[in-house]
């Protein structure tokens, strides 16, 4: 059971954008950190702590 | 961290990637587009949301006559703020007054309804009863005595529209020349001189040319604290050329001295001598320009014509050496004032109520512009005399439309039987109907009503019971009078006297035009409801004339009726704006006349050829206002004020404003941050004067005249310089113009608030 | 200070970054639920269960280390609006930078600039909201603009939609002799300080007119010069 798989890839996403910014500081770098990135992190984190959650209650933790 | 032991085929996936997984993960990369694009969104939203205004609309500041362009921002049917408008001629900037408009807008004391004096006591009443009673002693006036037993004293603070129809009203009308106002008390000294040096009024140049000159010669003008965005705007041409002179002559060291290279404190009433003096070095040391005099300039000794060899002689008597004592100023330093306004690559001078509130006002006047004449120092950016005006509205509402005693619109005159019949045609109004008579100005005006020879008086928008020179004396008389006054405001001095009072739209409460100095027309547009039952000036105009018969003379009534009336009258004259359309107003930051047709872009400079579109191809300069198309040189002979200090009434007291306050103080005094920073009015005193007179800080002080006598807190300051008492005028508890003398100029008919003899002493309370 | 800032956000972006990727891929490549049997893994003074190591990684992987690089990358953000070259960065902010720069220019900036009044970063000292400080307002702006123009949503010229916040002149010139000396600056002190009343009102243009920056002005292409 793979649990995290789409997670990791737009995390990874989000990382290799964020990376880009960090290294190249022009506006469009900053707006796809800041409009996509930033998204992107937030999906994949609620999704991961979703995750997380329902295997918590599973195990009857929660 | 280190892994032991780990089956790498457990973990070693990366050749797995399903193709569910890349539809997933390409799902989510577009819902955080979505995300993205909704926080987008929602910052949209915020910021629309958090917006303090909903609108900004261009208009017009309310107070000075610098009229800088304003926008007005509106939110929930409220003026919200106002910024200066960058686009205008003021380039953004404005005074704390104008910052202060949005209070304007709900200041207390607001005239809600016509009021009837009964009893003693002003009651409210309709606007039936109100206008029927106006009517009726109007009528009555008019019927039992003849036409000019009634006046009319306006503004320079009305509507143009609103000063037309008043004009009209009276003069082709009501059939008397007795129409006068405010500006008489400002500008009439500065409307006479233009006149008669270049045989139209109005000044040549305009303010852009501040941005050009090298030397500013600041006569009787504190545009600091009158005219901050002028002065502002030469602060910015010295920073940005460090080399520019800025040269001050007033007898105090107001904020504008201070800010000046030179400042020459003349002793009040004679700097004619300096304007003189100037002149005769300027012929002595060879500074005047030979070929400007000889192509474009006239002498005149008041009388005839005469040449410059001529004023030249004339001006002998004034050598710097010969003045030096009486005027205050050093020999040395008129010597080299006068090379610095010759030389300069551009002189502009700005002058105001210094030069015109004085009984030699029309003389100075006309040797301001003779300097920039024989030098000629006129024309070229920069290079222009530049008279300031007071109010908003002293331009376009009552110069232009000639509603004064002596004048007709466009610069016509009642006493010239041409004129007369060209105003007639215009007006549509049978031949003979104007006067001959020339009607009373200001001052004769509140004499003539102290007399009892006019029975009846509309006052509108001006608080003569506050700005009358010697005004108790004028008070009483209006006791005498049927009063009747339009304001926006209850209880101004006037109000005190008057039998009915007609609750008035104050600003963007109505619509109009006002031309500020630089003869630019800029369009205010109504943006709110007038409080109760207050109307605008124009409706109260309207009224009148269908109550007193003349509804068929008055036709436009409405403000663009009426421009569009007023623009076309002036099709016929050197002052034609017919190209100034209300369309074109609505959407320019105003326009400067002449402007002929609506094509026309505006005229900056006066006179000169490529921007004035009377100026003939190939004259390069013209003075098509005279005859010969060439302007007057007058020679000015000085005669002392009649104020001059005495034992008895030793040092010299001169009024004037100040940066926060406005006038009478009826508008800006209601609003709490310009009362306070302003405070009561106090009575400015040289430290050394206080010295010997006994007097320290915040001491009662009565100052005296033989008009009046006045008591208030002593502030003690060395902007007054010795022997000079200065004290505002915008506060009706020290109503300093009871002790103002109230001579005026001949021509000019404006009074000499600047000099008068006074005593200072302690007093107990 | 600024060199600092490039080199901490540079180091730790890319720490933050490169080990989120790594552990990312490694995360994504963990079968959860069948490391049961795997022998388990040594974490410097300890040692735990390979599926607990494997769930340590995934919360470094999704939640730390992306914390990490957005607080980087954020703080980059706002470090990065102190420089007058990260405002030049956007063409529009062109005529601005320009202007700045011009000894000509009578504007407020300008002056500021060529007085040394401001020894550097010349744009944050008046525009400090879009930094650490300021209110929240001025920042949810700056990222509208940002929105705006990496889309080409906007036009010119551009016009401030916010009131500026006074703060920013008041900083340096309240409580200054000339500032005390004015009476309006005490009485009209509430208005200036909630930002009813805007300074500029008095003191002038900050910056060139929008008629200057309107494309196809006189003064358009002297201002859009590049900026170097």
């Amino acid at each position: 059971m793979r649990l995290l798989r789409w997670e990791c890839w737009c995390a990874c996403i989000a990382f290799v954008m964020t990376l880009v910014f960090v290294l190249i500081p022009g506006p469009y770098e900053m707006a796809v950190f800041t409009f996509l990135a930033q998204p992107l992190f937030a999906i994949a984190a609620v999704s991961y702590l979703s995750k997380v959650l329902a295997d918590l209650r599973n195990r009857g933790v929660v | 961290m280190h892994e032991e032991n780990i089956d790498p085929k457990d973990c070693s996936d990366a050749s797995d990637i399903t193709r569910r997984e890349v539809l997933i993960t390409l799902g989510v990369l577009c819902g955080a587009v979505g995300a993205g694009a909704a926080g987008w969104g929602f910052l949209e939203e915020i910021v629309a949301l958090r917006q303090p205004v909903q609108s900004w609309h261009k208009s017009v500041c309310r107070f000075c006559g610098t009229g800088c362009g304003v926008l007005v921002g509106m939110k929930d049917g409220r003026v919200v703020d106002v910024r200066g408008d960058e686009l205008a001629h003021n380039k953004g900037v404005i005074c704390i007054k104008g910052s202060m408009l949005p209070e304007l807008t709900h200041i207390p004391g607001r005239l809600t309804s016509p009021k009837i004096r009964k009893n003693g006591a002003l009651v409210n009443a309709s606007w039936d009863d109100a206008m029927g009673l106006v009517a009726s002693k109007f009528s009555d006036a008019i019927r039992d005595y003849g036409p000019d037993s009634v006046a009319f004293y306006g503004s320079g603070q009305l509507f143009t529209e609103e000063s037309y129809t008043a004009n009209k009203l009276f003069k082709a009308g009501i059939r008397t020349n007795n129409v006068d106002g405010n500006p008489r008390l400002c500008m009439a000294s500065a409307a006479s001189g233009y006149v008669q040096t270049y045989g139209k009024d109005e000044p040549p140049g305009c303010y852009a040319d501040a941005d050009y000159a090298d030397c500013f010669f600041l006569f009787g003008a504190n545009p600091y604290e009158c005219h901050p965005p002028i002065f502002e705007r030469i602060r910015q041409r010295k920073r940005l050329h460090p080399e520019t002179v800025i040269i001050c002559v007033d007898p105090r060291r107001t904020m504008t001295a201070q800010h000046s290279d030179i400042h020459l404190p003349v002793v009040p009433g004679t700097d004619l001598l300096l304007l003189n003096s100037m002149a005769n070095v300027i012929c002595e040391e060879g500074l005047e320009n030979q070929q400007f005099i000889q192509r474009y300039v006239r002498f005149n000794d008041g009388e005839k014509d005469c040449d410059f060899a001529r004023f030249r002689e004339f001006l002998k008597g004034y050598a710097p050496e010969k003045v030096e004592e009486e005027l205050g100023v050093s020999a040395r330093d008129i010597r080299r004032v006068a090379f610095l306004f010759a030389r300069s690559e551009a002189t502009m001078s700005l002058w105001t109520m210094g030069v015109n509130q004085r009984i030699q006002g029309t003389f100075l006047n006309n040797m301001l512009n003779s300097l920039h004449l024989i030098t000629g120092q006129f024309g070229r950016p920069g290079a222009t005399p530049f008279s300031l005006t007071g109010q908003p509205n002293a331009c376009g509402g009552v110069r232009d439309t000639g509603a004064l005693a002596h004048t007709l619109p466009n610069g016509r005159l009642v006493t010239n039987p041409e004129h007369r019949e060209e105003m007639e045609k215009l007006w549509k109004v049978p031949a003979g109907t104007i006067s001959p008579r020339v009607g009373f100005d200001a001052v004769s005006l509140f004499r003539a009503i102290e007399q009892g020879s006019v029975k009846a008086v509309l006052i509108m928008c001006t608080n003569p019971g506050t700005t009358l020179p010697s005004v108790a004396r004028y008070q009483a008389a209006m006791e005498k009078c049927f009063t009747v006054v339009a304001d926006a405001v209850e209880d101004s001095e006037t109000q005190r006297h008057a039998q009915v009072v007609l609750p008035a739209a104050l600003w963007i409460e109505k619509e109009g035009v006002t031309g500020q100095g630089e003869r630019r027309y800029q369009l205010t547009e109504k943006l709110l409801d007038p409080p109760g039952l207050a109307r605008s000036d124009l409706q109260i105009l309207v009224d009148l004339a269908d109550r007193l018969g003349h509804g068929s003379l008055i036709t436009a009534r409405s403000p663009d009726a009426v421009w569009d009336e007023w623009r076309n009258v002036s099709a016929g004259s050197f002052y034609n704006f017919q190209g100034i359309t209300y369309a074109r107003l609505k959407t320019q930051r105003g326009l400067q006349w002449p402007c002929p047709s609506t094509e026309h872009p505006g005229t900056a400079r006066r006179f000169v050829e490529g921007e004035d579109p009377f100026v003939a191809k190939g004259a390069g300069i013209e003075f098509y206002g005279n005859h010969d198309k060439k302007a007057i040189v007058y020679l000015r002979p000085y005669v002392a004020s009649p104020e001059k200090t005495s034992a008895e009434y030793p040092m010299y007291l001169t009024t004037g404003r100040i940066l926060e306050q406005f006038h009478t103080g009826t508008l800006t005094d209601r609003i709490q941050e310009l009362h306070d920073a302003a405070g009561p009015a106090k009575i400015q005193i040289n430290p050394q004067d206080a010295f010997v007179l006994g007097i320290q800080d915040k001491d009662p002080v009565e100052v005296k005249s033989q008009y009046g006598t006045v008591r208030g807190e002593a502030r003690l300051t060395d902007v007054s310089c010795r022997g000079v008492v200065f004290v505002s005028f915008y506060d009706s508890r020290l109503l300093i113009n009871r002790v103002v003398a109230d001579n005026y100029d001949p021509a000019s008919k404006e009074p000499e608030f600047k000099v008068t003899a006074v005593s200072v002493r302690k007093v107990s309370t | 200070m600024n060199v600092n800032y490039v080199q901490l956000v540079y180091f730790f972006g890319m720490l933050f970054c490169v080990m989120g990727i790594l552990l990312c891929i490694r995360t994504a490549r963990t079968r959860f639920g069948k490391l049961g049997d795997a022998p388990s893994v040594s974490f410097w003074i300890t040692r735990l269960p390979a599926e607990s190591a494997a769930k340590l990684i995934a919360f470094a992987a999704l939640i730390v280390l992306p914390a990490g690089a957005i607080f980087t990358a954020n703080y980059h953000t706002f470090e990065g609006v102190h420089e007058v070259s990260g405002c030049a960065s956007c063409h529009a902010m062109l005529p601005m930078v320009n202007d700045l720069h011009d000894p000509n220019s009578g504007t407020l900036a300008a002056r500021h600039y060529k007085n040394k009044w401001i020894a550097e970063n010349q744009c944050y000292h008046c525009h400090s909201d879009y930094g650490f400080s300021g209110n929240v307002e001025a920042k949810l702006t700056g990222y509208r603009h940002l929105a705006r123009y990496t889309t080409h949503t906007y036009t010119e010229p551009i016009a401030a939609r916010v009131r500026f916040n006074n703060q920013n002149c008041l900083n340096c010139h309240h409580h200054t002799p000339k500032f005390e000396a004015v009476q309006s600056h005490h009485t009209a002190a509430d208005r200036l300080a909630s930002n009813q009343m805007i300074c500029l009102n008095c003191h002038g243009q900050a910056h060139p007119t929008s008629l200057e920056r309107t494309p196809g002005s006189a003064a358009y292409s002297r201002l859009t010069e590049a900026f170097r």
